[in-house]
Parts: C-alpha cells; sequence; structure tokens
C-alpha cells in the first residue's frame, strides 16, 4: 500500500468503528469490512494500522465480553475529533 | 485551493444515477472498463450519457458507495443489538449481568456486520436466550423453595416427636433452621 491508500485504510477504520459505536468491533470483522470496501489485508496487517491509530489515541482497545483472548476497537473522543475536522463523519 | 476530489464528478450526480453505477459494479459484477464505456456512452444508446470518467476517479466513486454501505450495515447491526437487548429485557427481565448484555451485543454486531445473520433471527435469538435464563433462574428458585419447605417440615416433625431426648430435639431444629 502506498501512503495515500493506508490513509484512506486507517480513515475507513475510524468511521467503522465510528458507526458501530458504542459497540466495539474485533479485528477480523474490520478486516472483513476492509475488503469489502476494497482493501485486501491480512488480520496482522489490519492489527498494524489500529495499532498505529492506538498509538495516535484515535482508537481504543478492549477485552471482549465474552472471550477475553479477542481484541476489540472502538473510537476515541479523539478520534471523532479527528473525523470531525476532516469532515469525514 | 483545496484539490477538487477525482470523484467529485460521480458524486454530484443524482442519486439514482449514482446508484445505478453502483449498481453496475454489484449485481452487473462489471469491470471497472465496462462501468467506464456505460458512462461515457449516450442515454439513447443504453449507456448513463455521463461523459468520460477516469479510471482513478470511478475507483474512488466506487469505493465511496462499497463504504457507504458497509457502515450502513453496522449502523443497523449496531441499532438491531441494542434494539434486541432492549426487547429480551422488556419480555424477560433483568436476568442477565451487564458483561454478558455487552457480550451478546457485541455477538449480534459482529455476525450482522458480517452477513452471517438476519436482523429478525438474531432478534429471535437474544429473545430465547434471556427467556431460557429466566426460566432457568425461577426453575432454581422453585428448587431451594421446595428444600426450604422440606427442611421446615422436618423441623415441625422434630420439635412434635415425643421420643426424642431434648437435646436431640435442639439438634434437630437447628439442623432444619441451619443455625
Amino acid at each position: 500500500m502506498n501512503a495515500q491508500q493506508k490513509q484512506i485504510v486507517r480513515e475507513q477504520i475510524l468511521l467503522a468503528l465510528q458507526s458501530a459505536a458504542p459497540v466495539t468491533l474485533p479485528t477480523g470483522t474490520l478486516q472483513s469490512g476492509l475488503r469489502i470496501v476494497g482493501f485486501d489485508l491480512s488480520e496482522k496487517e489490519v492489527e498494524y494500522e489500529l495499532e498505529y491509530l492506538q498509538g495516535k489515541e484515535l482508537v481504543r482497545m478492549k477485552r471482549a465480553a465474552l472471550s477475553r483472548n479477542i481484541r476489540r476497537w472502538g473510537l476515541t473522543s479523539a478520534g471523532i475529533d479527528y473525523l470531525e475536522e476532516k469532515g469525514l463523519d | 485551493m483545496r484539490k477538487r476530489r477525482a470523484d467529485a464528478v460521480l458524486l454530484n450526480l443524482p442519486e439514482a444515477t449514482q446508484r445505478e453505477i453502483y449498481r453496475l459494479e454489484v449485481e452487473e459484477s462489471l469491470t471497472l472498463a465496462d462501468i467506464q464505456s456505460r458512462l461515457a456512452m449516450p442515454e439513447d444508446e443504453g449507456g448513463l450519457g455521463v461523459g468520460h470518467v477516469s479510471i482513478g476517479a470511478l475507483s474512488g466513486f466506487l469505493r465511496h458507495w462499497r463504504s457507504m454501505q458497509w457502515r450502513a450495515r453496522l449502523q443497523e447491526a449496531a441499532a438491531t443489538a441494542q434494539e434486541a437487548v432492549d426487547d429480551g429485557i422488556a419480555e424477560s427481565g433483568d436476568v442477565m449481568d451487564e458483561a454478558i448484555l455487552a457480550g451478546i451485543r457485541e455477538w449480534i454486531v459482529d455476525t450482522l456486520a458480517r452477513g452471517q445473520m438476519d436482523p429478525k433471527d438474531a432478534k429471535s435469538l437474544v429473545g430465547l436466550v434471556l427467556k431460557g435464563r429466566q426460566q432457568l433462574l425461577e426453575a432454581r428458585k422453585l428448587e431451594i423453595l421446595e428444600k426450604k419447605a422440606a427442611a421446615y417440615d422436618k423441623t415441625a416433625e422434630a420439635v412434635e416427636d415425643d421420643n426424642l431426648t431434648p437435646e436431640e430435639r435442639l439438634a434437630a431444629i437447628r439442623e432444619g433452621l441451619k443455625i
């Protein structure tokens, strides 16, 4: 992926998390959604982007309510602000 | 000046035309080149009469529409999850703790987001789970009440049993009342 595609993928992740809120999403669901949009990424690649966004404090990670091994992702208030500033919300 | 998005021309078309372009990809599985030709073709020749659109612009436009559809599915899934849990609670009472309800909401959203279940089925399933839990709790309550009633009967028998010594009677009463 080039820089522009990465940017689109990250924004698609944020938009998806915003749409599902207040429910968080696991990596697998985000991966299948990104495939629908047109980005065929591996789960590891999606995790990498999520961790990047977490580093920027735009997303947060939590453990699934029914299975502690599953990581789920939600949008932070900084993530909401980002989408608003970009006019993407 | 902000750069104009390459797909802006397509995104400014009437919604029905936009929907038709998206349909060509999703339902007719046309390639980008085929859709590009259909866009350029005049309407009286069976095209959409939009004119020439670059592949890049078309690709961006379709990505935008796919993203919208996906997000709409997520929104619907989240709303269905909340509705299913609310309806289940209204029908069966507060029989689950919040962590389990959160888990149910997460499961519904994941399943619906991946298109693995119909929203109606998800709601029915949650209703059944909550109702089943309610029946289980009621059965347990009944079991406890029956055990208590049996213990009180046994205690009452001990109180009226003249063959017991005072110590034995007291022990039986203590046992029956779990003192």
